[in-house]
């Protein structure tokens, strides 16, 4: 284990750790530019330069393996005055775009210009011009002229994807970044370039002009995309998401994710949402939230007494959080023990579909809500109760939202024999077309709760953005069903009760609670989130 | 003053690049000789003794960067001659390549021998389309007298050359970049550490070495690495070929014993100045070394320590020589846009330095100089010194540096007069 000195501290490394590396277990920030830590070293860029004694020249701290006894300096007169001769050089090419580039706000330029220059120009000569706005594919728009050559894209395509479609070329100063000549990207990750790239070279086509970075809030949440659980930012402003950045987590996902999930944010806005409560006897207009749920309780208590417990279903949702799906187990367990509950678990194979990131099952809960309704009393496989409903065996269904979603044709035409169909849905589809009654959901952006995901990883959800008026989250919906229901102990008060009560009452989650540092959000610091902005929250800029 | 001609002995005679005329003159002695009566040790031994340093530019002993090889790596072990030759100024290698092909195969195979590598990559610029097919023809009539391919001369020493044509680019003769290319890589210099020695070609630990260096091998194992140490001074060893262009009678490529004076090689081998102009500078050892002035000249003797003392670089020992007549505005000029043009542009200093400093004296020799341009030249090239990837951004920075440390007024009257000192 190699001790070495830097800037005066003493520290001891495993053995391989970089300087750089070392600095930072320091809390020594040494700039740089091409380095990152999840890609390979190109030490291209010399920004992060250090004077090590009894080595000649200035040695690239990215690159050197710190050896026992080396002393580093990196805040010698000599260093800094390299730093802003370097930095000088980054920026002699680069276009005054800052009043619409997209990157300003979280530009590395604009930090270093800060830190290491403010120092005017003393270029005399016309800067380069290369191909601006230049749509490369997957929602990625190129601009050559702000690239600095620091070959993190390349590298990306190369090392992560496996697609290597980035390429630099040309020579000296008239390199530029691109794909092939007819060739566009061609990858499910492509959105993460806009992510690695440290300048406005590579930046979304979805985020383009939309909000300025100064303005958006950060909340960390979990993505609904697939059963990986991905952790995220959705970055929002006054009530909008703008747009969802991957929060690094070493155990998930890196610093990566797909483009699948990155786009999911648009289930928020999108124009299919149910806005208001409908009621079939109004003609599945929109009805009064009192109406809608007295009218949905009062279905549900017919049944049962009809038709005994045995006849009503609760279908939980692995799109639902966990908090959503052991409510809907309370609430159909006090309609009496014989009630059933069932989940649509069928093509939920956790196998990673394209070797990085995206598993086939594209379910955010699949993993929870397995665990909280099949240990329950009266668990129905869902083969089963797809043909009790052909049978007309099951009368009456409450269904949480996306619970029915992947129903064939055929499937959703069975429905009909339903007597009774409650559906708590945040989209209007040929499910809520069925119903009876349907209470308006929020989305996974708009509620606090957990996912648990294809590896039992219990993951929290923050809400980023207000639901609209009249719209409520799924436990929040079944809490007010319960309450016009008389159902006295189907009662809380927020997210984080349900989930308390839910590590008490499930066994999967035993000794967990809201509490839980992996639950906190990475513990202290989320005490902090209100106030820190995107670029500090997100980055491996 | 005699010296035996160890690399131009040939290239006088009629076809002398066919196998019969080298053959003929004692060719292939030295190979026979190895394979069938040295061991890989002696052979380096013997190099090692005469210290003989690599005639590409940098200097280094050959010897020394030899024994640097892994004798356990699991990986084959590679020579790649090096034949890019694009220091400009530099027209010595061709000369070799052109006039006496096998002298450079049997020095390869004598390498390929001392370090057990049985491939051998002649990377050869671009642009020498000619030598190329030359050499490639000397390597089928090599190999059809058995000195090349298998078990070479009846021993058990297999060795393959193949000539690998570059594109056009300069940085491709910085050894790592080279390898780079043979591995069908855009031109690249890679970081060191690691050193190709170790982790070279297709990962691999390569030696890599100019032509020149290369030739001289025969007959250092012909005569002994002591007779080659004998010649020239103590530190700089052995025969080096100087190319000459510029302002003199007789341009063309010479073979001279290291520590030959300057003056009488100026006066005597080149004829003197043409036209009988005045001598203004000499760059030394090809554009990437600093000029010198014509009294900083002045008793210097053509070797590294000399003309390190003097304040300049052997270097590839492609020499320039200017007259009074000459624009030094316009010299620097059309060297910095060679550096601009050829940047491999991996690494920020080199990419934008190089290009700027372009387009700086553009402008000057257009007429439009500014007051605060030869600070910034200054501090530029200071500023692309001593912290990139490779030595091109050096390269690009001593000449700036030089000519504007000897010949300032030169500068400083065209940004005033907006009109060359010199050429009006």
């Amino acid at each position: 284990m190699p001790t070495l000195t830097i800037d005066g501290q003493e520290i001891t490394v495993e053995p391989g750790t970089t300087v750089l590396k070392a600095a930072q277990q320091l809390g020594i920030d040494i700039p740089h530019l091409c380095y990152h830590p999840y890609l390979q070293i190109a030490g291209c860029c010399r920004l992060c330069l250090v004077d090590i004694e009894k080595m000649g020249k200035p040695q690239i701290s990215c690159a050197t393996i710190a050896n026992d006894g080396m002393v580093v300096r990196t805040d010698s007169e000599d260093i800094l005055r390299h730093r802003k001769n370097v930095f000088e050089f980054h920026v002699k090419n680069h276009p005054l775009d800052c009043p619409v580039c997209d990157q300003a706000g979280e530009c590395v330029l604009q930090d270093y210009y800060m830190k290491l220059g403010l120092y005017q120009s003393r270029l005399q000569d016309a800067k380069l011009h290369k191909p601006k706005r230049v749509d490369i594919g997957c929602g990625v728009i190129r601009d050559s002229e702000r690239c600095i050559q620091c070959s993190r894209c390349v590298r990306f395509c190369a090392e992560v994807t496996g697609t290597h479609e980035m390429v630099l070329f040309n020579r000296g100063d008239h390199t530029e970044i691109g794909t092939f000549p007819g060739q566009n990207l061609n990858n499910d990750y492509a959105q993460c370039l806009t992510d690695v790239c440290p300048v406005g070279a590579l930046t979304s086509n979805d985020f383009r002009f939309q909000c300025r970075v100064w303005f958006l809030q950060s909340t960390p949440s979990v993505c609904p995309g697939c059963s990986t659980g991905c952790n995220i930012y959705i970055h929002h402003h006054q009530g909008v998401a703008y747009r969802i950045k991957p929060r690094v987590n070493e155990e998930v996902n890196g610093p990566w994710m797909c483009d699948k999930g990155r786009s999911v944010f648009k289930r928020i806005t999108n124009e299919n949402r149910v806005k208001q409560p409908l009621s079939k006897d109004r003609g599945l207009q929109e009805a009064g939230i009192r109406e809608a749920l007295s009218g949905a309780a009062a279905g549900l208590k017919k049944i049962q007494e009809q038709d005994g417990p045995g006849a009503l279903v609760g279908v939980g949702s692995s799109q639902a959080t966990n908090e959503e799906n052991f409510l809907l187990r309370q609430l159909i367990k006090s309609f009496g023990e014989a009630s059933h509950l069932t989940l649509d678990d069928r093509n939920c194979e956790d196998t990673l579909e394209d070797g990085i990131l995206f598993r086939a099952d594209p379910n955010p809960n699949t993993h929870g809500a397995k665990e909280i309704l099949g240990a329950a009393e009266g668990w129905m496989p869902f083969e089963q109760f797809l043909s009790s409903v052909k049978e007309k065996k099951i009368k009456a269904a409450l269904v949480l939202d996306y619970g029915l979603a992947r129903l064939s044709e055929e499937e959703v035409k069975d429905l009909s024999n339903l007597e009774y169909l409650v559906v708590i849905s945040s989209m209007k589809d040929t499910i809520s077309e069925q119903a009876d009654v349907v209470m308006p959901c929020a989305v996974f952006a708009e509620v606090d709760g957990t996912f648990t995901s294809f590896d039992g990883r219990v993951q929290p959800l923050r809400q980023a953005v207000p639901t609209s008026q009249g719209v409520k989250p799924g436990w929040e919906i079944l809490c007010q069903l319960a309450d016009v229901s008389k159902i006295t102990d189907v009662r809380y008060s927020s997210a984080r009760g349900v989930f308390d009560a839910l590590c008490r009452e499930v066994p999967f989650f035993a000794g967990k609670s809201w509490n839980s540092p992996e639950i906190l959000v990475a513990g202290p610091e989320y005490i902090k989130m209100g106030g820190l902005k995107p670029w500090q929250t997100w980055s491996f800029r | 003053m005699e010296f035996p001609r160890i690399l131009t002995n040939n290239i006088d005679k009629p076809d002398s690049h066919r196998i019969d005329v080298y053959i003929k003159a004692g060719g292939y002695k030295s190979l026979e000789k190895a394979l069938k009566g040295m061991s890989r040790d002696e052979v380096r031994e013997e190099v090692k003794k005469a210290n003989i340093r690599g005639r590409g530019g940098a200097g280094f002993p050959a010897g020394v960067k030899w024994g640097f090889i892994p004798k356990d790596s699991d990986k084959p072990t590679y020579l790649c001659c090096n034949a890019d030759e694009g220091e400009p100024g530099t027209f010595k290698d061709r000369l070799i390549m052109e006039k006496d092909p096998h002298l450079l195969l049997e020095g390869i195979a004598l390498c390929c021998y001392a370090v057990d590598s049985h491939l051998a990559y002649i990377y050869i610029r671009g642009e020498f389309c000619q030598q190329a097919s030359i050499l490639e023809e000397a390597i089928e009539e090599a190999r059809a007298k058995n000195f090349i391919g298998q078990k070479i001369l009846g021993t058990d020493f297999d060795l393959d050359v193949i000539v690998f044509r570059g594109a056009g680019a300069y940085v491709c003769g910085e050894e790592t970049a080279l390898i780079e290319s043979i591995e069908g890589k855009a031109g690249q210099p890679r970081l060191k550490p690691p050193f190709p020695a170790i982790i070279g070609l297709f990962q691999g630990p390569t030696v890599i070495n100019n032509v020149e260096t290369l030739s001289a091998i025969p007959w250092i194992i012909e005569n002994g690495g002591d007779k080659y140490a004998a010649i020239g001074t103590e530190k700089s060893t052995g025969t080096k070929l100087f190319s000459v262009s510029g302002h003199v009678n007789n341009p063309g490529v010479y073979e001279i014993p290291m520590g030959y004076p300057f003056d009488k090689f100026l006066a005597e081998d080149l004829g003197g100045m043409k036209d009988g102009k005045q001598l203004k500078a000499v760059i030394p050892g090809g554009s990437s070394v600093p000029v010198m002035r014509v009294e900083e000249m002045e008793n210097v003797n053509l070797d590294y320590e000399s003309i390190a003392d003097a304040g300049s670089m052997l270097g590839s020992g492609g020499m320039i020589i200017i007259n009074e007549e000459t624009c030094m505005v316009n010299a620097l000029r059309i060297l910095a846009r060679f550096y601009a043009h050829e940047s491999c542009g991996q690494c920020t200093p080199c990419r934008e330095g190089t290009g700027w400093i372009a387009q700086i004296l553009e402008r000057i020799v257009g007429g439009d100089g500014k007051e605060g341009d030869l600070k910034d030249l200054g501090e530029l090239a200071d500023g692309m010194m001593g912290q990139t990837v490779c030595p091109l951004s050096d390269a690009a920075a001593m000449p700036v540096k030089s000519f504007l440390e000897k010949y300032r007024d030169e500068f400083e009257y065209f940004i005033k007069n907006k009109r060359s000192m010199v050429t009006g």
